[in-house]
């Protein structure tokens, strides 16, 4: 079914940042973690890349994630991902959409079953081909609304969201272990050159 | 014919001066000259000098250099840029009321009165000019450095911009140090630049004199600007299009340039020189050139004259990522004679994650540009090293390397990979995280392993 005829999903297109975003000292009236694109990783969104910015004004209506929520990049590479309850309210930029689905907590739809189908390689491929602009290929709000996704039965949409999520999981485990693993290797480069003098 | 609502364009917000054309501008610029000059004549010295009558378009031509004479400008350069006005547009500004005697009060506090302040930004604003373009923030970073590093002000210390364009870069410096320059030189080529250059520091209460602001080739041997400079500021891009210069360099340097068309690197690259040239002992100069110019091969012998004659005290590259910068990226140099050249050249980058450590706000917007010229200032008259972000490089390693670059980036291989790793995590706090990301990984990986086996069982 396409994404504009979920009758429990809306398109929400993120905001631009510039018109809330206190350029200079004294305009600041509060702030605000923002979604960037960069966030979004491998189905999961890295809580370590979310920013604080500070905000001039008060941005009205929906510009805030929910838990529950899709993030979807709109250029390629189109990265998407789940949005979980300790993610909520952070502002979505326009560089990014997000589907958000009614239901208490799930409707007709699972949303970890649409963030993982979006993560699939060959969805991103095909983003790639419905989106406008050569250099940065772009979807704009109709483009997002022709998506179509597969109609499962809301039990098998569960068990392939629950692979997607926890693949997500273990994706952000590995990046984790990989960081520390290389500042391990430069630990003991450090030691190793500090004996050497 | 429609006037030209000169108090409507008074009015306008800062900066937005671009929605009028350039001739309205100059010509705006020009009328608001003449309606300072005559509500400040006593002032100005000026009494019978302008008259009490409206003007007309027609005596604009001839009031102009007279009035600019009789102030010590180069009335030549006044008449030529007057002239270079099309009678129409100077009379569609005249018929404006907004510039009759005593409705504009430019004597006033710019911080007080917003038509003092609008009146400064026309006069300043010159963003549609292609070949004048003042970047104001990086006149900012110019006199920051400068101010650092350059000799005291003093009764005998002597200010010049050679290729002074629109003066922005001597107007930054005039306001920035509080007006304690008491001699300013300024040449261009062109003469609406030296009319406006005059005007500028005219209405920003400079009153050196201006014996010394003149239209003139200053890369020429016959510049006219008398002699050596304590403190020199220029653009060299605004050096474009001269040939006097090749009189007065070096041959050696247009052998290099024999039997090719000369370009924009050579021309700057001589400009370089010429203000070398024309610094005093003691004396400091900063001289804007583009980046990626500067550093062309050809150039090679340019830049070992200059740091074998320990005339380089720094150079730093400046991206394109300053607030409102139209610019592509500069590079700064900080130029010294019996200064700290002899040790070395000090060579900055202000990009990547030296920068981003050190002074993580350099590039906010508003008005922190003041705050980063200044730190700028300090980095620069310390000479201090930031790994990743700004080293001295003696003169005997420049002159060895391989056509002697003078940007950090050809010498990142001297950079201390050692100290820069010291500020790492300790041992134990690096196990301790590795056993809870290795203890996260196995709970994921279980979690997906039963996900997995539940959706096939299924």
């Amino acid at each position: 079914m396409r994404v504009g005829d979920m009758r429990d999903c809306r398109i929400i297109m993120g905001s631009p940042l510039r018109r809330y975003e206190a350029r200079e000292k004294g305009m600041q009236r509060g702030s605000h973690r923002i979604l960037l694109p960069t966030a979004i990783v491998d189905g999961s969104i890295d809580p370590t890349l979310v920013e604080e910015r500070p905000f001039a004004s008060e941005p009205s209506g929906d510009c805030f994630t929910m838990r529950y929520d899709v993030a979807l990049e709109l250029a390629a590479p189109f990265a998407a991902a789940f949005v979980p309850a300790s993610l909520e309210g952070l502002f979505v930029t326009s560089s990014i959409c997000v589907l958000r689905f009614s239901g208490d907590p799930i409707g007709t739809h699972d949303p970890g079953y649409v963030a993982g189908y979006l993560c699939l390689e060959s969805v991103s491929e095909l983003l790639r081909s419905a989106a406008s602009g050569l250099a940065m290929p772009t979807l704009n709000k109709a483009q997002v609304a022709a998506i179509d996704i597969p109609e499962l039965p809301l039990e098998a949409q569960r068990r392939a969201a629950a692979v997607a999520l926890a693949a997500a999981r273990a994706f952000a485990a590995r990046r984790a272990l990989d960081a520390i693993e290389r500042q391990a290797v430069s630990a003991a480069y450090a030691e190793a050159l500090g004996e050497a003098r | 014919m429609a006037a030209i609502d000169l108090a409507g364009l008074m009015g306008a917000a800062p900066g937005h001066g671009g929605t009028w054309s350039l001739t309205d501008v100059f010509a705006a610029r020009l009328a608001l000259f003449l309606a300072y000059a005559r509500d400040n004549a006593p002032l100005l010295g000026l009494d019978g000098v302008l008259g009490e009558g409206p003007l007309d378009a027609a005596d604009v031509v001839a009031v102009a250099p007279r009035t600019a004479s009789a102030l010590g400008m180069d009335g030549d350069a006044f008449g030529e840029y007057a002239s270079s006005i099309a009678p129409a547009d100077m009379a569609r500004v005249l018929a404006s009321g907004g510039i009759e005697p005593g409705t504009l009060v430019l004597t006033g506090d710019p911080e007080v009165d917003s038509r003092v302040r609008r009146a400064l930004d026309l006069l300043e604003d010159i963003g549609q000019d292609e070949r004048h373009q003042t970047f104001l923030p990086e006149a900012e970073l110019v006199a920051g450095v400068l101010l650092a590093c350059g000799p005291a002000t003093g009764s005998a210390r002597r200010l010049c911009d050679p290729m002074c364009g629109h003066g922005g870069l001597l107007v930054r410096l005039h306001r920035t140090s509080g007006g304690t320059w008491p001699k300013m030189a300024a040449t261009d080529v062109d003469a609406a630049s030296v009319a406006i250059t005059s005007i500028r520091l005219l209405v920003e209460g400079y009153r050196g004199g201006f014996e010394n602001v003149r239209q003139a080739d200053s890369l020429s041997s016959d510049d006219g600007l008398n002699g050596v400079f304590d403190v020199i500021a220029c653009e060299a891009r605004h050096a474009a299009g001269r040939r006097g210069m090749r009189s007065a360099v070096d041959p050696r340097f247009l052998s290099e340039m024999t039997g090719r068309p000369w370009t924009k690197v050579d021309v700057e690259g001589l400009a370089l020189l010429r203000v070398a040239g024309l610094l005093a002992d003691g004396g400091t100069a900063v001289v804007l050139t583009t980046t990626a110019a500067t550093y062309a091969l050809a150039q090679t012998g340019l830049r070992q004259y200059l740091v074998e004659n320990g005339l380089v005290e720094a150079c730093v590259e400046v991206p394109r990522r300053l607030p409102s910068s139209r610019q592509t990226g500069l590079t700064m140099w900080v130029l010294s004679r019996g200064g700290g050249g002899d040790k070395g050249v000090l060579l900055v980058v202000l990009d990547g994650d030296g920068l981003e450590r050190e002074r993580p706000g350099f590039y906010a917007p508003g008005s922190s540009i003041k705050e980063s010229a200044r730190w700028l200032g300090g980095l620069v008259s310390s000479r201090r090293e930031v790994p990743f972000m700004s080293m001295v490089v003696p003169k005997d390693v420049i002159l060895a390397a391989p056509g002697s670059p003078l940007r950090f980036s050809g010498y990142a291989g001297n950079i201390d990979v050692a100290s820069r790793l010291a500020g790492g995590l300790a041992a134990d706090e690096i196990a301790m995280r590795r056993r809870a990301a290795l203890a996260e990984l196995a709970s994921a990986e279980d979690e997906l392993s039963r996900a997995c086996h539940e959706f096939r069982d299924n």
